[in-house]
């Protein structure tokens, strides 16, 4: 049992590992197109970034073209950031860390966006300011009271061509030369009448330029001061180590799968081996037992043969000895029966016989009157005296003939015993077949033993008459041979609870316990060896059990032993009338 | 009867618990004899207290005292009277005990027949006119003893354990010789001098029986004992009607009942020896047997055996 269930359990564990295995061996980032595609998308987002701080640069260079590079390049960077959108939740899968990188990217691309837009008025608004201030100088240049090469002119063409310097260097480092070009155009201006409105002009030009591109540099160097590039190639770079590490692992669990798989492959191949063998042995004990069953077959049989034999020998030893201890029963109750006859028999024999003798002597007293001759008659008449001669004839007559009833009623009385002609079951008064008992196995109890008959009313009861007639009289000739001397039988018969009870006391010598145990057994006897084949009893007690009944033994050494048998008032069941007839044959057989 | 009868006709006590047994007895032997009736044991025992008879006739299964007590306590009480069972009951231990207590001189079985009651009615009342002659007293001294001593003990068994048992149970008292045939029996008892016969009832598978009576008949004084391990009803009553053996014994006898066997038999035939006309209160009903000896030619040789006696 328990090894089983750790059969079950170590089974459960091997998959669980396996399955973890595997799982570990296919997690999500270790699909490489979707590595790939990563990738891709991080380096777009790189291409697209510095396309947009290219594109801030060329912008300022191009100031009279228009700004479309920039927006074209924002939307590229849009769209990469995008793209990186998407990614975020594989990055975070990946690692936490990873996705708080991507988050901070796309937030700086926002704001990269949105300086890009920034900037990109901001160049309009310098173009235009600076288209103004090229408007002012060329007029200016063109006025008459500002003659072509004079200092004057040379200083606003030097202003115009530093001023445009100026726009287009992000980092200009010319402003104090423009400070001064100013501050002698002011100055120049306030001499010159005619030119200072335009003059004045053209330095609020200036300063306007001026502050356009000081914006314009600064949203470019704010634009340049985003960290986009450093974070992508830190995202791309811990995003590569983080690959490059699960990849490792998985490596690693693969490797751990491969050497799991290879012992898991091992240790069934064992018990494949294993079950092989014990198959093996198996397919032998299986070919040895079937050749052992067959030897065994062949042994049951002779051994069933021995034993039938043996059985068909003990049953007729036994059939021998149930059938002498009937000879025995027989040839007790035949002399007791034949003492029984044989009084009578003597006194009506010898009664007989007395009076045939007589009868030639009566002839001589007849013969002696009709002759007249007294002398003769004196003889006769002293040879045989009428007067006592014939009551005692009478006398003689008379016995002999009580003896013949009494011989009469004694072989009736048996033939009632045995019930040879009577049937198998029929309603029997018990009180009449104990009174059959005690009248043939009286001369073994005459004068010696009393016997005192308490009986009831008994309704007839079902059964064998013969058998149960055995049934007394073996209890009764027990109950005589238990009493040594004087002693006494006392009989009692009652109805008690839809059975009749037949009760069997004697003042005998009593049983101990242990021999009370065995009474009923067949073979047992406590007479001396030859004296009785101990198969009374057994067959009292198979006789009491066909009829369904019951029969009990008390018994204390030295006080005496009570038999007490019970037969049911009527026959078990509707169909249990055919009971004792259905095997006359059976019980005849282990009845004597 | 009108007429008295004569003082010296012999008395008959019969002892039976049915009267009818003992009407119909008195019927037939009251012309002959003094009979008189006695219903059971108990009254048997009282009458023979009180009167003298020749001939005691009992029953043996009697409710009061059976048959054996009554002729036991007869031998004691009137040892001059001569006894009988007559008894419808074969009951080999009661038929035993009427041998070797009883001392009967016949077994008569119910029913009977008159004719042959009478006849052994008038046997035993012939037995009974020889005086009664106690058995000596069992000698005094070892020197008396030797006379005995010279009477040997003749074993007929085929069984060897008889004459071992006898040969332990006497020692150096007496020879013991041991037959295992009728030829072998009849050889030493020409040779020896022989008192007393331990026999089984059969030897290579013939029947002692007619050896019994021819040596009865012929030697009267020889105290037959049998011995035997298959005793029944008809071969006691064989025993006693027809060879008038003075014990039977069954098989394995005890050492002591041997010894005291052997001494009591030996007297009696030291007895029968002294006073011949005693042999004639143990003559047995040899007739049939007889017949068969005499066709054997035992009875010729018998005849010729015994010249020390």
């Amino acid at each position: 049992m328990l090894q089983r269930l750790l059969m079950a359990i170590s089974i459960g564990a091997a998959i669980v590992v396996l399955v973890v295995l595997v799982v570990r061996t296919q997690s999500e980032p270790q699909t490489v197109q979707g590595h790939l595609a990563r990738l891709t998308t991080l380096a777009q987002l790189r291409v697209a970034d510095e396309n947009a701080t290219a594109q801030v640069t060329r912008a300022r260079l191009r100031l009279s073209t228009e700004a479309k590079g920039l927006a074209d390049a924002a939307r590229r960077l849009e769209d990469a950031g995008s793209a990186l959108a998407t990614h975020r939740d594989e990055f975070r899968m990946v690692s936490r860390d990873l996705a708080g990188t991507a988050a901070g990217l796309l937030q700086q691309i926002d704001e990269k966006k949105s300086l890009l837009g920034t900037y990109e008025r901001q160049i309009e608004q310098l173009a235009s300011s600076f288209e103004q201030l090229r408007g002012q100088a060329e007029a200016l240049l063109v006025h008459p009271a500002l003659p072509a090469g004079s200092a004057l002119h040379t200083a606003v063409r030097r202003l115009i061509e530093e001023v445009t310097l100026y726009a287009l260097q992000s980092n200009p480092d010319n402003q104090q030369t423009i400070e001064e070009l100013l501050n002698r155009l002011s100055a120049e201006a306030a001499s010159a009448r005619a030119l200072r409105g335009a003059l004045l002009g053209l330095g609020r030009a200036t300063t306007t330029v001026l502050g356009d591109s000081d914006r314009v540099g600064a949203t470019a160097d704010r634009i340049s001061q985003l960290p986009i590039t450093a974070e992508l190639d830190q995202l791309r770079h811990r995003y590569v180590t983080h690959y490059a590490k699960a990849e490792t692992e998985i490596a690693r669990y693969r490797t751990v799968l491969v050497i799991y798989a290879g012992a898991l492959l091992a240790v069934f191949g064992f018990v494949g081996w294993r079950l092989r063998r014990s198959y093996g042995e198996l397919d032998r004990s299986h070919d040895a037992l079937q050749t052992l069953n067959t030897k065994l077959e062949a042994t049951v049989e002779e051994r069933t043969a021995e034993l039938r034999k043996a059985f068909d020998d003990l049953r007729l030893q036994q059939a021998q000895l149930v059938q002498s201890e009937k000879m025995a029963a027989l040839g007790q109750m035949v002399a007791g029966v034949a003492h029984e006859i044989n009084t009578p028999l003597g006194y009506a024999r010898g009664n007989v016989e007395t009076v045939r003798e007589a009868v030639p002597l009566i002839r001589e007293l007849f013969d002696a009157q009709a002759s007249g001759d007294t002398a003769r008659q004196e003889q006769a008449r002293r040879s045989w005296p009428p007067e006592e001669g014939l009551p005692e004839l009478e006398m003689l007559l008379g016995d002999a003939e009580y003896g013949l009833e009494q011989i009469g009623e004694l072989v009736r009385g048996l033939k009632d015993f045995s019930r040879v002609d009577r049937s198998f079951n029929e309603m029997f008064d018990l009180n009449d077949g104990i009174d059959t008992a005690l009248k043939i196995c009286q001369n073994q109890l005459k004068g010696r033993v009393e016997i005192q008959r308490d009986y009831a009313e008994l309704p007839p009861v079902p059964c064998a008459p013969s058998q149960i007639n055995q049934v007394f009289l073996n209890l009764l000739n027990n109950a005589g041979q238990a009493i040594d001397g004087a002693g006494t039988i006392a009989i009692r018969t009652r109805v008690e609870d839809q059975m009749a009870v037949v009760e069997i006391r004697d003042t005998g010598c009593g049983m101990d316990a242990d021999t009370q145990a065995h009474i009923f057994e067949p073979f047992f006897t406590t007479k001396p060896v030859g004296k009785g084949t101990g198969l009374g009893l057994s067959i009292v007690f198979r006789i009491i059990e066909d009829h369904r009944g019951s029969i009990e033994v008390d018994s204390t050494i030295g006080e005496g032993t009570t038999f007490r048998v019970k037969l049911p008032l009527r026959t078990a069941g509707t169909g249990g009338t055919g009971n004792a007839t259905a095997r006359p044959e059976n019980l005849q057989e282990t009845v004597a | 009867m009108s007429t008295a009868p004569p003082p010296s006709r012999p008395r008959l006590l019969f002892v039976d618990d049915e009267s009818r047994i003992l009407l119909s007895l008195r019927a037939i032997f009251r012309a002959d004899y003094d009979v008189t009736t006695a219903e059971g044991g108990a009254k048997a025992l009282e009458v023979l207290r009180q009167e003298r008879f020749e001939v005691v006739v009992s029953d043996q299964r009697m409710p009061d005292v059976p048959g054996v007590e009554v002729l036991r306590a007869a031998r004691e009480l009137q040892p001059q009277a001569i006894r009988m069972l007559l008894t419808g009951y074969s009951d080999l231990n009661a038929i035993i005990a009427s041998i070797n207590e009883g001392e009967i001189f016949r077994f008569i079985p119910k029913p009977w027949t008159n004719s042959e009651l009478r006849e052994t009615i008038a046997a035993a009342v012939r037995a009974a006119s020889v005086e009664h002659v106690a058995l000596p007293e069992p000698p005094p001294g070892p020197q008396q003893n030797a006379a005995y001593n010279e009477v040997g003990v003749l074993v007929l068994d085929e069984d060897p354990q008889t004459t071992i048992a006898l040969r332990a149970a006497l020692g150096s008292e007496r020879e013991v010789y041991t037959a295992d045939s009728i030829e072998a029996a009849l050889t030493l008892l020409g040779e020896h001098r022989i008192g007393v016969i331990f026999t089984e009832l059969a030897v290579v598978g013939q029947s002692v029986a007619p050896l019994l009576s021819a040596l009865r008949q012929h030697h009267p004084a020889l105290v037959v004992v049998a011995v035997t391990s298959q005793a029944d009803a008809g071969h006691s009553i064989s025993l006693i009607n027809h060879g008038q053996v003075f014990r039977l014994l069954q098989k394995p006898v005890a050492t002591t009942l041997l010894r005291g066997t052997v001494n009591i038999a030996s007297r009696r035939h030291e007895m029968l020896r002294q006073h011949p006309e005693q042999a004639q209160r143990v003559v047995a009903d040899t007739a049939p047997m007889l017949q068969v000896a005499e066709r054997s030619g035992l009875l010729g040789r018998i005849r010729g055996l015994l010249r020390w006696i």
